[in-house]
């Protein structure tokens, strides 16, 4: 869907990206991650032209984008930043319909749209009318993801667009936009420095260091990764331990308890919960098992270090 | 702790008090030109005068304990003690003590336009801060004026010196006000039209020693009384070139000068307010516009113009403020307005002739002053949610 072939971009005599290639394919959320500086934004703002590559072609549904019309390319890709960007004289209503009414949709299908939309990151509908200076951090973010979303976009690019909120909100951000992309299979670009997001909404990591990318996989494929000490200070020495809340319980759960006997003490946790949260009950309690529950105390099978151990190195989450 | 408006207000009150104790509120002369005696605030108001004063002292009291709740009261005494002194300033007039010698006249002392600052002071001192209380503020600037309007009208006033001389020249006076207005308005009016494009183009030529720029700022630096003097020189020329453009007014002296002078002070705070109101945008939501896919012009319609708009509004208010000062000078060139009358009344040396020029210019100065901040709080309110 997206491609970038040996694309180079300088800077006067500063080389911002360096023969970079990437292909993101259609329905993949790729995360583009590394330290600030590297270039990530770079990648973002060749997409969609807002600067231009000094050599390397990109393509966009195969077609390269030297060729396409800017501004119908542009609205073909959403787009949402840090801190929001939101036009602080539009309410948020007036922000989401900016490209719909580019794009001249009548009055109902934008109101239809904007409805769905607000429903869809979980703002009240009354939100219409507030101005984003009356909106807290949190709520601006979902108002510029819908904006984002406005016109139906195959493709979305996101630069960092949780950068800016505190650990709790941007977790439930994630989490939602998760929700959001698995329901949507949007093909998304998103740009961040914070190896938890990453792990939390990537179907593929691409590792970026300065100009240049040095490695490309699932989350879980780094787990292993021995050879590239850049990568390994990069991801952290507890990689494995964040990558445990990437899975829930259910997807890693067996039938039966593989620890064999029943234990003395019986702790329970849902079905739902991250796999990180069983660790850390069964660490806490000293146990070696949990029951697993549908939500309504009834058992449907149990998790053990062993299913945690398994789950991961060989079942990718689908 | 420190309040802010605090000093003002207090200052304000003492003021109001001291005025009224110790300066001359109203000067009797027995003709129009002679040096007459000071009249003070206790021969002027009789009983009236012991309201004012404790009137002000509580004012003061309101003003040093700066308590928001007290912030109203001192709103309304303000008001009350500026109608009743014109009341009783009316009142007092009728006294035969003051008509005894047929041409004698009473004018405004001192005390009486320190009196009206204080009152503004303390207004100005205590409304500050958040955005209800300066709605508030500009509602009691507006309440006050009216009054002063309405006792002007009622005739309740007319035995002062002033006004005998608004009724020697009521003709003129309103016709100089209107020529004044029309000067100093419209000569704005261009201004804009030429200014913000101006602006905008200098904004996107991004040439830091733009050539326009230049010469706008030149004009600036030379002093208005120069600048009228060289733009003389070419008109003069002109109009003795050619009948028909000394037909439609272009010549040395009259309108036409003084306004061309006019529209190029005007333009300066314009020009400028409209490109740091361009400049101020923040990058990012530009790069976002036109990620989103809007046109450049789009994004200027759409964008650039609506956040800047305020800061522009701000440039206006200083032309249209700056205007009408300088339309003074167009009096001394045959273009009319109040300069006339004030210049008159310098020649005369008569001081209430001047005042009759000067008061309706800080009258016109203010009011719309007031209404134009009132426009920039609003369309900053409703499309921008902040008001300060």
């Amino acid at each position: 869907m997206i491609k970038l072939v040996k694309v180079t971009k300088k800077y006067q005599d500063i080389t911002a990206l360096r023969n970079f290639s990437l292909e993101i394919p259609k329905g993949v959320l790729l995360v583009l991650l590394g330290p600030s500086g590297c270039g990530k934004s770079t990648v973002i703002k060749l997409i969609n032209t807002l600067i231009k590559p000094t050599s390397g072609e990109i393509f966009v549904n195969n077609q390269n984008i030297r060729e396409m019309n800017l501004t119908n390319l542009r609205r073909g890709m959403g787009y949402a930043i840090q801190s929001t960007g939101l036009f602080p004289h539009y309410n948020v209503y007036e922000n989401i319909a900016v490209v719909p009414r580019l794009l001249k949709w009548n009055k109902a299908d934008i109101d239809h749209r904007v409805d769905y939309l607000l429903d869809l990151v979980s703002l009240n509908r009354n939100y219409k009318k507030k101005l984003p200076s009356e909106l807290s951090g949190g709520e601006g973010q979902r108002v510029g993801v819908a904006r984002a979303l406005a016109a139906d976009p195959p493709i979305l690019l996101m630069d960092e667009p949780f950068g800016s909120l505190d650990p709790q909100n941007r977790e439930r951000l994630q989490r939602e936009f998760d929700k959001i992309q698995k329901q949507l299979k949007k093909t998304v670009l998103f740009v961040t420095h914070d190896v938890e997001e990453a792990i939390r909404l990537a179907d593929k990591i691409a590792v970026m260091k300065p100009g240049e990318l040095v490695s490309l996989g699932s989350p879980s494929d780094f787990i292993a990764e021995d050879e590239q000490e850049y990568i390994k200070d990069f991801l952290g020495t507890d990689y494995a331990l964040k990558l445990l809340s990437r899975f829930i319980v259910e997807e890693v759960m067996s039938q039966e308890n593989s620890e064999g006997k029943e234990p003395t003490k019986v702790f329970r946790i849902t079905k739902k919960s991250t796999v990180s949260t069983a660790l850390s009950v069964m660490i806490s309690k000293g146990v070696k098992s949990l029951e697993v529950t549908n939500g309504e105390e009834k058992r449907i099978g149990f998790i053990t270090f062993e299913d945690i151990l398994m789950g991961i190195f060989t079942g990718e989450k689908k | 702790m420190e309040k802010p408006g605090n000093k003002v207000a207090v200052l304000g009150a003492l003021i109001i008090a001291l005025s009224l104790l110790f300066f001359s509120f109203a000067q009797y002369r027995p003709n129009r030109v002679l040096s007459g005696t000071n009249v003070y605030a206790r021969g002027l108001f009789g009983n009236g005068f012991l309201l004012l004063l404790v009137l002000s002292i509580l004012t003061l009291v309101f003003a040093i304990a700066n308590n928001k709740q007290h912030q109203l009261m001192i709103g309304f005494f303000s008001f009350f003690m500026a109608g009743s002194a014109l009341y009783l300033l009316g009142t007092a007039l009728e006294k035969d003590v003051f008509n005894q010698i047929p041409n004698g006249r009473v004018s405004l002392g001192g005390g009486f336009y320190l009196f009206f600052l204080g009152i503004y002071m303390v207004i100005t001192g205590s409304f500050k801060g958040y955005e209800k209380a300066i709605l508030q503020r500009r509602l009691f600037y507006l309440a006050i004026f009216l009054v002063i309007f309405i006792f002007l009208l009622s005739g309740h006033l007319n035995q002062l010196s002033i006004m005998k001389e608004f009724f020697n020249r009521s003709s003129t006076f309103f016709r100089q006000i209107s020529r004044h207005f029309s000067l100093s308005f419209f000569s704005v009016i261009i201004a804009i039209l030429a200014g913000i494009p101006i602006g905008v183009l200098i904004h996107k030529s991004r040439r830091r020693n733009n050539p326009i720029l230049f010469l706008v700022n030149l004009g600036q630096t030379i002093p208005t009384l120069s600048l009228l003097g060289l733009i003389m020189v070419p008109l003069t020329f002109l109009g003795e070139r050619s009948q028909w453009l000394r037909n439609i007014g272009i010549r040395g002296v009259g309108f036409t000068p003084a306004f061309i002078i006019l529209i190029i002070y005007a333009l300066f705070p314009i020009i400028h307010n409209t490109m740091a109101g361009l400049r101020m945008i923040d990058q990012n939501l530009l790069e976002i516009a036109s990620a989103m896919g809007m046109k450049a012009n789009q994004s200027f319609w759409k964008v650039q113009l609506p956040l800047s708009l305020p800061v522009i509004l701000g440039g206006i208010r200083i032309a249209m403020t700056q205007s009408i000062g300088n339309t003074i000078l167009a009096g001394l060139i045959g273009g009319g307005g109040l300069g006339s009358i004030i210049f008159l009344g310098l020649a005369q040396a008569s001081p209430d002739l001047i005042l009759l020029g000067v008061i309706p210019l800080v009258a016109m100065a203010f009011l719309l002053d007031l209404m134009v901040s009132f426009f920039i709080f609003f369309y900053r309110k409703k499309y921008l949610g902040m008001t300060l």
